[in-house]
């Protein structure tokens, strides 16, 4: 499955019927954006680590430190950002979700990936 | 409705927390009342205190001159709007001329329980005729050495979330090297033509390795170019890494661009 399919999802259920956007709605598409952003740029920087990703709680992190090297400590930081939206979003239950993280998180998610595409497309 | 309040509190020192002692609180006039809802009125601790770990009774004189202690209460809520927390309790009794609340706030943490005050008044106003009464404490206890610094943060920053609180509670250190940024971070917030001052947050997320992070996000305006983010945040955070003195600060104390 290609990982732009989970930001594709998340922009899909953020623009659905005023009637279906739930509580729990919001908070998964703020999840499948930080998703897809994170395994998009992981699919881009895999080749060029010496080693394939961790598949644990390193590799979060891991894929963070490896954007900010390729792309610039900027982009690493809104990776984090999103990153928080997400643990936010996924865990802070018994806080109502702030209005605009799931707009926010999607279009972060957005940029991220096309900075991540532009970047290596260009190198290859 | 008329009302008389008398109250005295002084603080004690627990653990480093600020820490209360309401001494006398009281209320006349609620001869008729079968519902009473009072609010604590304690805008120096947002986010500092855990409703759970406070702790008052009544005490409500009856007419043979017997004095009854009450302390069933409901529960605790927190208002975000009115930083207010508030206690709501039905008194049983129909005879009761004036009570009096007697106990002690301690042990800061982070609300868990978020209504609003106004729906509960409204609530009771509908259905039991309330008594609405704010009482304001003194200040926290001079002594506590993390209060000024939180102060300091609370005066400097837009908005100081519960997270960031209680990152800063569990982890003082923080708080004096996140005081020194915030306090210098305006300026060049200002020079960056951003013009809202910044926001303290905490993050930390279970699933990643990592120790929580105390953010400071800068708002940006909406229609900000991402390459204009990314050159500001560049500023930014080459700046509050100047001002950390070690790398292990400079890992727990990040700085965040995000759209206002």
């Amino acid at each position: 499955m290609r990982p732009l399919a989970f930001l594709e999802l998340a922009e899909e259920l953020a623009t659905g019927d005023e009637g279906q956007k739930r509580e729990s709605v919001l908070r998964t598409v703020v999840n499948r954006a930080y998703l897809g952003a994170l395994l998009e740029a992981a699919r881009y920087m895999e080749p060029v680590r010496e080693k394939a990703y961790p598949q644990n709680r390193y590799f979060y992190t891991n894929v963070e430190d490896d954007l900010g090297r390729h792309i610039g400590p900027g982009a690493k930081d809104k990776l984090t950002t999103l990153r928080e939206y997400r643990a936010e979003a996924d865990y802070e239950i018994t806080i109502p979700l702030r209005e605009l993280l799931p707009e926010r998180s999607v279009r972060l998610s957005r940029e991220i990936a096309k900075v991540v595409k532009e970047k290596f497309d260009h190198a290859e | 409705m008329a009302q008389s309040r008398k109250l005295e509190s002084h603080h004690t020192d627990a653990g480093g927390f600020p820490s209360l002692k309401v001494r006398h609180a009281i209320f006349r006039g609620l001869a008729d009342e079968t519902a009473a809802t009072y609010a604590l009125d304690l805008p120096p601790y947002r986010g500092l205190i855990d409703p759970t770990d406070l702790d008052l009774s009544a005490t409500i004189p009856n007419p043979t001159g017997r004095t009854e202690t009450w302390s069933k209460v409901s529960s605790w809520f927190a208002d975000t709007r009115m930083n207010d927390l508030t206690k709501t309790g039905i008194v049983q009794t129909e005879w009761h001329s004036h009570w009096e609340l007697v106990g002690s706030i301690e042990a800061p943490g982070i609300p868990s329980e978020w209504h609003t005050f106004t729906e509960l008044a409204g609530l009771f106003e509908r259905e039991m005729r309330p008594t609405v009464v704010h009482i304001r404490f003194d200040p926290p206890v001079p002594h506590s050495p993390l209060i000024p610094f939180l102060k300091e943060i609370q005066m400097t920053a837009a908005n100081v979330s519960p997270r960031a609180v209680e990152l800063l509670r569990e982890e003082p250190q923080l708080a004096i090297a996140a005081r020194d940024v915030l306090v210098s971070l305006g300026q060049e917030i200002r020079s960056l033509g951003l013009l809202s001052p910044p926001d303290a947050d905490a993050f930390s997320d279970p699933d990643a390795d990592g120790p929580p992070i105390f953010r400071i996000v800068v708002r940006a305006p909406e229609q900000m170019e991402w390459e204009d983010q990314m050159r500001a945040w560049d500023r930014l955070s080459e700046f509050v890494s100047g001002r950390l003195p070690n790398s292990d600060l400079k890992r727990r104390i990040a700085v965040s661009i995000e759209p206002g």
